[in-house]
C-alpha cells in the first residue's frame, strides 16, 4: 500500500475524457456521422451536396451533447446540489485550472481529429473544384449588382488546405428567401441564437440558482431546439429540393461554397462555444472569480 | 494532545434567505468515527461541503488536515475520501474508467482491495454508470472512495438506496479501515442504528446549531432516544423520519 507518487495528472484527465466521453461512439452521436457519412457511400458510391450538408448539421447536433458534458442538471433545489459532477471533479485531487486545461485540450484534440476525419472523407469522395485561383474581387455586375467576395479556409481538388474566396451577388447574400444567401444568413442567425442562449442561461443560472420557472427551462432546452430547426429546415429542404416552397428552401446548401462556409461558421461556433462552456466550468470550478 | 482532522470554531453559513449554520465547533481527532445526525435542512451537507471547500461560508474557521477548507491543495485532497449524497459518478464511464483515472491521481490507489469490493459486493464495472441501478452506483462509489485509502472520510448520507445486507457489508468495511488503518470517519446519516455500530462519538444538529457533541459510551439511552429527546419527536416518527 506504499505511496506510489503524484503522476502526471492533466494527460491522465485528457486521456480519461477522450476514452470515456469523446472518442467513445456510445457516448457521442458525433460517430453516428461518420457512420451516416459511410453507409451514404457504400451504397450510391457518391455523396451529394445534401448528404454532405446533413453530415455537418449532425456534426453541429454532436457538439449540443459535447457541451453538456459536464451538465447533468439545472432542477437545484438547493445551492449545494446544484452541479453534482462538479462536485465530483472538485473532490479529485487535481486543481481545477488543471482539469480546465484537460478539459479544453481534450475537446481540441476531438474537435482536430473530427475535421481531419471529415476532410479526408470529403477529399475522397467529393471532386472539389480546383479553388487555387484565389482573390479578393469585388465587382459590379452588368445588371447593376454588386459581387461581395468572402474569404475562408477550404480543400483544393489535390486535398490542399487554403483560402478561398467566394463570389456572392449582394442582394443574394442578404435575401432570407434566396437559396445561397438565406444559407449564411440562417446560419448567422442560428449561431447568434446559440451564443445569445449560452451566455444569458450562464449569466442567469449564476444569479438565480434555485430558479425553475419556465425562462430557465426555456433557456435550457433552447439550444437543442435551434439544432432541431436546422434540421427539420434542412429535412424539408430535402423533401422538396425539386419545388420552391419559400423560407425552408433557403436553406438548401446548392452550391459547393456555401457547404464550405458551413464548415467554417461550424468550425468557429463551436469554437466559441467550447470557450463559453468552459469559462462556465472554469467559474464552478473556482478558477475564476 | 491528539491531532485533530477536522477542526471547526464558530462556523456561520448563511445563505439568501436562511442561517444554514449557526456558530457551529467540533473537533474530529485522528482515528476518530464521528455520526453527524439531523433532521432534513439541518445542516448536514452544508457542513460537510464546507469541510470539502465546495461552498465558502460567512464566518469561523474550518481546517481539515491541518489545511484551511477555502484552500485544499491537492495532496489534501488526496487523503480526503468524499461520498456526496447525490450520486455524482461520472454517467458517460464505466467503472473501470474511473478506476483508471484514480489510479493515476490517487498515490494510494489499492488495486486489490478495489477488487475485492467488486467482487463481494458485486458491482457491475464494465457498464457505464448511468445504465447500473442506484444501489450499485452507490456501491461504485463507495468501492472507488474506500480503494483510495483515504485518511479521512467524509460521507453524506453514505447509504441512500442500498439494502440491509449490503449497508451491514459496507458498515463492516468502515469499521474495519477505522480499525485496522486508522481512518477518520465523518459521517451524516438518518439511519440511528448505524450510527451507534460504527461511531464513537455522535453530533446531534438542529437548524443549524450543534445540540448535542457526545461519545455514544457516554450516552444515557440510544442514539435514537437521544434524537428523540433533541428533536420531540415521537419514536413512531422517529422510526418513519430514518429509513
Amino acid at each position: 500500500m506504499g505511496r506510489r507518487g503524484t503522476k502526471n495528472l492533466s494527460l491522465s484527465l485528457v486521456w480519461f475524457f477522450l476514452k470515456t466521453f469523446l472518442f467513445n461512439p456510445l457516448n457521442n452521436p458525433v460517430f453516428v456521422v461518420i457512420f451516416i457519412f459511410i453507409v451514404f457511400f457504400s451504397l450510391e458510391r457518391s455523396l451529394d451536396k445534401y448528404h454532405v450538408a446533413l453530415i455537418l448539421y449532425l456534426a453541429i447536433l454532436g457538439h449540443y451533447f459535447i457541451g453538456n458534458m459536464f451538465k447533468d442538471s439545472v432542477n437545484a433545489e438547493e445551492e449545494t446540489s446544484k452541479v453534482p459532477i462538479m462536485r465530483y471533479f472538485q473532490a479529485l485531487p487535481i486543481s481545477g485550472r488543471k482539469i480546465y486545461f484537460s478539459y479544453l485540450l481534450s475537446t481540441a484534440i476531438y474537435v482536430l481529429a473530427i475535421y481531419v476525419v471529415l476532410g479526408f472523407l470529403l477529399m475522397e469522395f467529393m471532386k472539389l473544384p480546383d479553388l487555387k485561383n484565389i482573390q479578393f474581387i469585388k465587382s459590379v455586375t452588368p445588371d447593376g449588382d454588386t459581387i461581395t467576395t468572402l474569404t475562408g479556409f477550404g480543400l483544393t481538388e489535390r486535398g490542399i488546405p487554403q483560402f478561398v474566396s467566394i463570389g456572392l451577388k449582394k442582394s443574394l447574400l442578404f435575401d432570407p428567401i434566396s437559396r445561397i444567401g438565406g444559407g449564411y444568413i440562417w446560419l448567422s442567425l442560428c449561431y447568434i441564437l446559440a451564443f445569445i442562449y449560452i451566455s444569458v442561461f450562464q449569466i442567469f443560472k449564476q444569479f438565480n440558482p434555485k430558479s425553475r420557472s419556465y425562462l430557465a427551462k426555456l433557456f435550457h432546452k433552447l439550444p437543442l431546439g435551434i439544432y432541431l430547426f436546422l434540421g427539420l429546415a434542412f429535412a424539408t429542404e430535402l423533401m422538396f429540393s425539386q419545388k420552391e416552397i419559400g423560407i425552408c428552401t433557403c436553406f438548401v446548401l446548392r452550391h459547393l461554397d456555401l457547404m464550405i462556409s458551413l464548415s467554417l461558421v461550424t468550425i468557429v461556433g463551436t469554437s466559441l462555444s467550447i470557450v463559453l462552456m468552459s469559462r462556465s466550468i472554469l467559474s464552478e470550478l473556482k478558477v475564476i472569480d | 494532545m491528539s491531532i485533530m482532522d477536522i477542526e471547526i470554531q464558530g462556523l456561520t453559513k448563511k445563505y439568501i434567505t436562511l442561517t444554514a449554520l449557526r456558530n457551529v465547533s467540533l473537533n474530529v481527532a485522528s482515528g476518530e468515527s464521528v455520526g453527524l445526525v439531523g433532521a432534513n435542512g439541518a445542516g448536514k451537507t452544508t457542513l460537510l461541503y464546507i469541510l470539502m471547500g465546495f461552498i465558502s461560508y460567512d464566518e469561523g474557521m474550518v481546517k481539515i488536515l491541518g489545511t484551511s477548507s477555502a484552500n485544499i491543495d491537492a495532496a489534501t485532497k488526496e487523503k480526503i475520501g468524499f461520498v456526496a449524497e447525490e450520486i455524482s459518478l461520472l454517467p458517460w464511464a464505466t467503472l473501470l474508467d474511473i478506476a483508471g483515472l484514480y489510479k493515476n491521481l490517487y498515490g494510494q490507489w489499492d488495486k486489490d482491495m478495489f477488487s475485492r469490493f467488486l467482487e463481494e459486493w458485486e458491482i457491475v464495472a464494465d457498464k457505464r454508470t448511468r445504465s447500473i441501478s442506484k444501489g450499485q452506483r452507490r456501491l461504485a462509489e463507495l468501492a472507488v472512495c474506500l480503494s483510495c485509502h483515504p485518511t479521512i472520510l467524509l460521507l453524506d448520507e453514505p447509504f441512500i438506496g442500498l439494502d440491509a445486507v449490503m449497508r451491514i457489508k459496507v458498515l463492516e468495511v468502515m469499521k474495519e479501515m477505522n480499525s485496522q488503518y486508522g481512518t477518520t470517519i465523518f459521517y451524516s446519516s438518518h439511519i440511528l442504528s448505524d450510527i451507534e455500530k460504527i461511531a464513537h462519538r455522535v453530533i446531534i444538529i438542529r437548524q443549524g446549531e450543534i445540540c448535542l457533541d457526545e461519545r455514544i459510551s457516554n450516552l444515557e439511552s440510544s442514539v435514537e432516544k437521544t434524537f428523540v429527546k433533541y428533536y420531540g419527536l415521537s419514536r413512531e416518527e422517529t422510526a418513519l423520519s430514518g429509513e
